[in-house]
């Protein structure tokens, strides 16, 4: 899977004048320096999508010659009433991918199912984060409050919640304001597309799509999406995305409410040449962040009204995704 | 003027209407002499009896006349410093003449902004810009005038050049501190940049370098026409500049880079004496790599992005009283606008956009034998307008407007060499469009006492000043953009309140010293919230306030064989904001050295013609103890959820697919040290400048030759520190090598 997306790599736009400056100078000599200060970094997210809460907490090291896995009890607790849960250690596979790059060596814990299913929308959580040796971290956030997609406004299929888009249009999706919602982060999987673009690396393309504030409650589909990744795009599939999905792609859609700490965590903050500065949300013996969002996911198929494509499994149409609408001309 | 036709008595200079004031006279019978540059000699006798109230007017009019140019230019300079140490009390100005930019050596070009970067109490932080701190006080806080119209953004390619064309600057003048009440607007410095009209008669100017080509043409209008409009006479030139990095670089690389200048200035007198002047600039960069060919060329994106300035003002001056007085009436517009779009994705721009239109009248005449007074009145509107919109999103925006209204008094006694005091107060009425209004009183006092004859003398100076707008870019990012917001309800107005003291002396009849310490408050700066609620349309920026001070020293020397000037500036300045970066919220506030807090600067100037075939040669020498950055303790990787994989965790980067494809993209976060707790290496470099004028009979040819940081210093502009190496390392990047740059400057009279 091509994951090309990130929130903010459209500070790269900016970028562009600094990284002038330097190539206009002389490399200097590389030195030696000293190790950098061991810390553990966590990333702890609680995700409610419908009646389902998940949390995942990976714990990984801060470069230095140490990078033992940081064993931790992290507990997880709603003040107002004093529940809680204990996150239990699992296989890494369970909060990522894969660690790198090599030198990562993280630890893994979740919570699931009944366990951590209290969690509701609007709800202010805890983190506390026992390090052992390594200190503790704490942290604390306001849950977004719920929402519900409007427009599709119907969803067809026996599984996933299912539309249909006409092949090469945009469509504008829309959902209701979530209180305490700092950003909407919206996801979308598109397949299909390396049949179109003979492109093989585009055949499963995630890409990103932002809605800032709470009252920033609608997006186009697809044109607005991949506003991080048109440096990296190739301009072909990115043009084209622009005017639509082509024909026999479907696509999965998630739209995320995400709370302050998880937009601090994921913008680039001040500039610093030597990387990217994140907002964190831990604090104590170690840095990261601890945000809670609640999740809402669908899927799309792009099919011409009346064509194989735009059937579901027993041969009924999927409902219309919404009215086309011209991506220079959206409505306010 | 003198009791002969020969003897020099007093010296005075005129202002730009040609007005000039000698006082306490005795009764008696004087010789009055007046000369300027294209123009001849003329002298008068005058007689001032002991009845005449101490008031006597004497009008002179200079034909024009060819004259030495090099012995008058000296003698010129020497006046200028002599004047402003006997008329003026509390300002601090240091001047740089048209023919001293020509000889401080240059990047390919000579740059009044660069050139400003040796004058007392000014730090720059980079090479790689033109934008400069006065004393402490933020890039954003310099008013720099065009003939008297605000510029906003005056730099080229993010600030690596400015928007004055060297042929066109007749001087510039900086004024680091105590400037009296007619000026407003920004609180830390006045940059005025005056162009050079030329003398009437018909000259052409071409000269090419490896940033551009520019030609100015001037001269005056015909004696027929002159006599139709009443006019006694005029002048006027037009330059016209354009780079060719695009053409150069060609061959080798598609850089679609331009930028353009146009400038033009014109001045007439009628014959009652008055001046009208108008004074326009425009000019525009732009990076177009909107052609097809772009993604062929390794530039993935298509993208159209354009800035520059636009700039007009008109002036009225006319005599309405005996003994100097006058009115002086002026008009004026100034825009900037900045805009990034890419052709491929409608939904996303980035523009900038701010204007201020000025309406003013003044009126200065003396009070009595011994106060001179000048008081004025001023409406002034701004606008502006900025968005960062992409992918159907704002990520940030703002606009507004508002009205600035402004009186000032200024008073001067003078008791001949004895003392000079200076009160002033200005009155300020802000009306912006969101926010609540603001009227702020700035009273501005200043005292100098002579000394020694008055070879010498001590001067204080204080006052409060405010400022109605802030620019929002990054000073810590070397090139850059001014993004300018209003003051209002989302950002406070600046206030600062200043005190200054020092010694000037002539030490010989071509020594000047001047040494002097000041302190200066800023309330009411601004910084960028990175943790900004995207709820909250209030907190885009955060308040904070800060504080410098420091003593400067300049001695000079002027001279036809040797001249120049050593500077050494001391300076202390501190800022105070919150601090969002550390996730705790409210953040707490945290007392930073700003990028410009530069302990030491030393700067050494010499101008000297060369006894080698009259070659005229420049050297700048500049040392600077190093500047604050914020060193990273550690880094890690970066994860981040990816929704549509359930929200498990990615790493954001990208390994290579296969060996030898590079690093991949790398995606580490950092854990920061204290803020800008760390501090560069010293800054030194040295720069040389040679000239060869030709004198032809058509005018003249002059080759030069720049050669800056001439033994190949590498003074540090980043450090990159690669934690996640195994050992760390610490690389960078330094600025400016070795760089030597060629022009040719020919002139047709």
């Amino acid at each position: 899977m091509r994951r090309t997306s990130s929130w903010t790599g459209f500070g790269r736009v900016l970028g562009l004048l600094p990284l002038f400056a330097a190539a206009a100078g002389c490399e200097l000599t590389e030195v030696v320096t000293e190790e950098a200060e061991d810390a553990v970094v966590a990333e702890i997210y609680v995700y409610i999508d419908g009646n389902e809460v998940t949390a995942r907490a990976l714990l990984h090291r801060t470069f230095t010659q140490n990078q033992a896995p940081p064993a931790a009890e992290i507990v997880i607790s709603r003040p107002a009433d004093g529940r809680t849960a204990r996150l239990s250690a699992d296989a890494p596979e369970a909060c990522t991918f894969g660690l790198q790059p090599d030198r990562i060596v993280g630890s893994c814990y979740t919570a699931g199912g009944d366990e951590i299913g209290w969690v509701r929308p609007g709800d202010i959580l805890e983190v506390r984060a026992d390090l052992g040796p390594d200190g503790s971290l704490r942290g604390r956030t306001t849950t977004p409050a719920d929402f519900t997609v409007v427009q599709p406004a119907e969803f067809g299929g026996d599984g996933v919640p299912t539309c249909r888009i006409e092949p090469l249009t945009n469509i504008q999706f829309r959902w209701t304001s979530a209180e305490g919602t700092w950003a909407y982060l919206t996801e979308t999987l598109i397949q299909g597309l390396d049949e179109i673009s003979g492109d093989s690396t585009v055949a499963n393309l995630v890409l990103t799509g932002l809605a800032l504030s709470a009252a920033d409650t609608t997006i186009l589909y697809p044109a607005n999406y991949g506003v991080f990744d048109r440096f990296d795009l190739d301009q072909e599939v990115s043009r084209l995305l622009q005017q639509g999905l082509p024909g026999g792609t479907e696509a999965q859609v998630e739209i995320l409410a995400a709370d302050r700490n998880a937009t601090n965590w994921n913008r680039q903050g001040a500039f610093n040449p030597s990387g990217l500065i994140r907002i964190p949300s831990l604090q104590g013996e170690g840095t990261g962040v601890f945000s809670a969002g609640v999740v809402y996911g669908f899927r799309v198929v792009a099919a011409t009204a009346g064509s194989p494509e735009a059937l579901d499994e027993n041969g009924v149409e999927f409902p219309s995704c919404g009215p086309p609408i011209d991506p220079s001309n959206p409505p306010s | 003027m003198g009791l002969t036709e020969t003897d020099i008595l007093r010296g005075t200079e005129t202002d730009r209407s040609g007005y000039f004031r000698i006082t306490d006279l005795e009764p008696g019978r004087y010789y009055v002499r007046a000369f300027r540059l294209g123009f001849s000699e003329v002298s008068q006798v005058f007689v001032l009896e002991g009845n005449e109230a101490g008031l006597v007017a004497v009008e002179l009019v200079l034909p024009r006349a060819v004259l030495e140019l090099e012995g008058f230019e000296v003698e010129a300079e020497r006046s200028r410093e002599r004047t402003r140490f006997e008329e003026e009390a509390g300002a601090t100005v240091r001047e740089i003449t048209g023919a001293e930019l020509k000889t401080i050596p240059g990047l390919a070009e000579k740059d009044p902004l660069r050139a400003i970067e040796v004058l007392p109490g000014v730090v720059s932080t980079s090479d790689f810009t033109s934008a400069f701190n006065v004393r402490g006080g933020s890039a954003d806080q310099n008013l720099i005038l065009l003939d008297g119209v605000p510029v906003f953004n005056p730099f080229h390619l993010g600030g690596l050049f400015s928007v004055f064309n060297g042929d066109m600057v007749g001087r510039a003048e900086l004024l680091s501190g105590g400037f009296p009440a007619q000026y407003g607007g920004r609180v830390s410095s006045v940059l005025t940049v005056e162009s050079d009209a030329g003398t009437g008669d018909f000259g052409l100017d071409a000269a090419a370098s490896l940033l551009s080509s520019r030609v100015a043409v001037g001269g005056g209008l015909p004696e027929s026409w002159e006599n139709g409009m009443g006019l006694n006479t005029a002048r006027w030139r037009v330059s016209a500049r354009r780079s060719y990095f695009d053409v150069l670089l060609g061959p080798a690389v598609d850089f679609p880079y331009t930028l353009t200048d146009l400038q033009g200035v014109f001045e007439a007198w009628t014959k009652g004496g008055s001046r009208f002047a108008i004074s326009a600039y425009t000019g525009a960069d732009r990076v177009d790599f909107a052609g097809s060919s772009s993604e062929e060329d390794g530039f993935p994106l298509k993208v159209d992005w354009s800035w520059g300035n636009d700039v007009v003002g008109a002036t009225w001056s006319t005599p309405w009283a005996r003994g100097g007085g006058g009115l002086d009436l002026r008009a004026s517009f100034s825009r900037f606008d900045n805009g990034l779009f890419f052709p491929d994705f409608g939904d996303t721009e980035l523009a900038s956009f701010i204007d201020q239109s000025d309406l003013s009248a003044e009126v200065h005449g003396r009070i009595a034998r011994r106060w001179l007074f000048r008081t004025g009145l001023a409406a002034s509107r701004y606008s502006f307008d900025n968005s960062f919109k992409s992918g159907g999103t704002t990520f940030a925006a703002g606009s507004g407007d508002g009205w600035l209204s402004s009186g000032f008094f200024q008073a001067e006694y003078q008791r001949g060499t004895d003392w000079i005091l200076e009160l002033g107060l200005r009155g300020e009425q802000w009306a912006p469009s969101a926010g609540e209004d603001v009227f702020f009183l700035a009273p501005r006092i200043a005292v100098k006492r002579f000394l020694a004859g008055g070879e010498g003398a001590v001067k204080f100076a204080t006052g409060r000043f405010s400022q109605f707008l802030h620019s929002v870019r990054d000073e810590e990012i070397p090139l850059g953009i001014d993004v300018w917001v209003l003051t209002g309800d989302r950002a406070p107005y600046v206030t600062s309140n200043q005190v200054q003291a020092g010694v000037e002396w002539f030490l010989a009849d071509d020594w000047f010293l001047s040494v002097e310490g000041y302190g200066r408050t800023f309330d009411g700066v601004i910084t960028v919230n990175q943790a900004e609620d995207p709820n909250d349309p209030l907190d885009d920026f955060l308040q904070g306030d800060g504080y410098s001070y420091g003593a400067d020293l300049y001695l000079r020397k002027d001279g036809s064989d040797l001249s120049g000037w050593i500077t050494v500036s001391w300076l202390q300045a501190r800022r105070t904001f919150p601090d969002p970066l550390l996730g705790v919220f409210p953040a707490p506030e945290n007392e930073i050295a700003p990028v410009f807090d530069r302990r030491l600067d030393v700067d050494l100037v010499l101008r000297k013609t060369l006894p080698w075939w009259g070659v005229e040669s420049g050297l700048r020498w500049n040392f600077g103890t190093g500047l604050p950055y914020t060193r990273p303790l550690a880094n890690f990787g970066y994860y981040g959820p990816e929704l549509v994989s359930g929200g498990r965790l990615k790493w954001g980067g990208e390994v290579p697919e296969e060996e030898g494809d590079g690093p991949g993209e790398e995606a580490f976060g950092l854990i920061l040290g204290p803020k800008n707790g760390e501090r560069y290496p010293a800054y030194h470099r040295l720069d040389i400048s040679f000239r060869k004028v030709f004198e032809k009979d058509w005018g003249y040819l002059a080759p030069y030759l720049d050669i800056l940081n001439v033994y190949n210093q590498r003074n540090v502009l980043f450090y990159f520190y690669e934690l996640e190496k195994d050992p760390a390392v610490r690389s960078g990047v330094s600025m400016f090598p070795v760089l030597p740059t060629l022009g040719l400057e020919i002139r047709w009279r």
